[in-house]
């Protein structure tokens, strides 16, 4: 008995693909493979355009090589300076103590 | 099968001159055929739907080489068919390196990925689960005994059309599809021993 369901199983699932109807594909289909086919449209830049680009760039690279290579001499300070900026600043020290006023202590 | 065969010839011949329309007209008589074998091969829509669009691409740019030597129909299946078979390698060395997802529960050690049973959209509801059954036992044959079983138990074609797609002979489509109804029941054998003990 046993056998005899297994082969009925088995020729039933062997014959379900009888009578199959084919499937379609989706409606947008071909709509996609114009699109893949179609070729990349090309992107046109003036000649005029080109010429500004390059020579911006150019102009854009003298500038900083001339900024760059430019000497910058340190600026010097001096103690009568400093002592200038402090006075018309009133930067005295705390104890205003009669030692020598940029000595560490004192900040 | 011949009033398609000629239709095609012309619609090809047309092609090779760039003509759209009959690009068009191609697709049409010839899409649902494409997308049925591909998706007797992937068993998913969206995949059948990605081969079929490479078939008609492939078919666009190659018209030109196309010399007739075999009729359109028996190109397009062979297109298809090569298509599809290339999928699922690439699928399989996905696949391959998949090694980090885990397939079992850690706790209990159960499956946690089966893999879902393939409906066919053409196939009656009542005959949808034996269908799936099928499909799952198709997909565990060789290469080539699954093509002959697909072109000519799901597609339809002759023994003598699906020996032209294969570049075989009829005797070999007969030999394949003889191995393959034999490794079917033994397989299919195995399924109904385990749907009894689950």
């Amino acid at each position: 008995m046993e056998p005899n369901e297994e082969e009925k199983w088995i020729n039933a699932v062997l014959g379900s693909a009888n009578g199959l109807q084919r499937a379609e594909p989706s409606p947008f289909l071909f709509a996609k493979i114009r699109h893949r086919l179609a070729p990349a449209r090309p992107v046109y830049v003036s000649t005029r355009a080109v010429w500004l680009a390059s020579v911006s760039f150019v102009v854009l690279i003298v500038v900083n090589w001339r900024v760059a290579m430019q000497p910058v001499a340190p600026v010097r300070t001096t103690d009568a300076g400093l002592t200038s900026i402090v006075s018309d600043m009133q930067l005295y020290p705390v104890n205003n103590q009669p030692y020598s006023l940029w000595s560490a202590q004192n900040y | 099968m011949t009033n398609t065969t000629t239709l095609l010839a012309t619609l090809l011949t047309a092609i090779q001159q760039g003509d759209e329309g009959a690009f068009r007209e191609l697709y049409e008589q010839t899409k649902s055929r494409v997308f049925n074998t591909a998706l007797s091969y992937v068993h998913s829509r969206e995949d059948a739907e990605e081969i079929t669009q490479d078939v008609y691409i492939e078919v666009f740019r190659s018209a030109s080489g196309f010399r007739g030597e075999s009729a359109g129909l028996t190109w397009l299946y062979r297109l298809t068919v090569t298509k599809s078979l290339d999928f699922l390698k690439h699928k399989k060395r996905q696949k391959r390196f998949a090694f980090l997802t885990s397939l079992f529960d850690r706790d209990t050690g159960e499956v946690l990925h089966h893999p879902t049973d393939f409906f066919h959209p053409g196939i009656a509801l009542e005959q949808q689960e034996t269908a799936a059954t099928l499909f799952r036992a198709i997909d565990t044959l060789p290469d080539k005994q699954k093509t002959a079983y697909i072109l000519t138990r799901v597609e339809g074609l002759s023994n003598t059309e699906a020996a032209q797609v294969m570049a075989i002979t009829v005797g070999a489509v007969e030999s394949l599809l003889t191995r393959a109804t034999e490794n079917l029941k033994k397989q299919l054998a195995s399924f109904y021993k385990n749907r009894l003990n689950p």
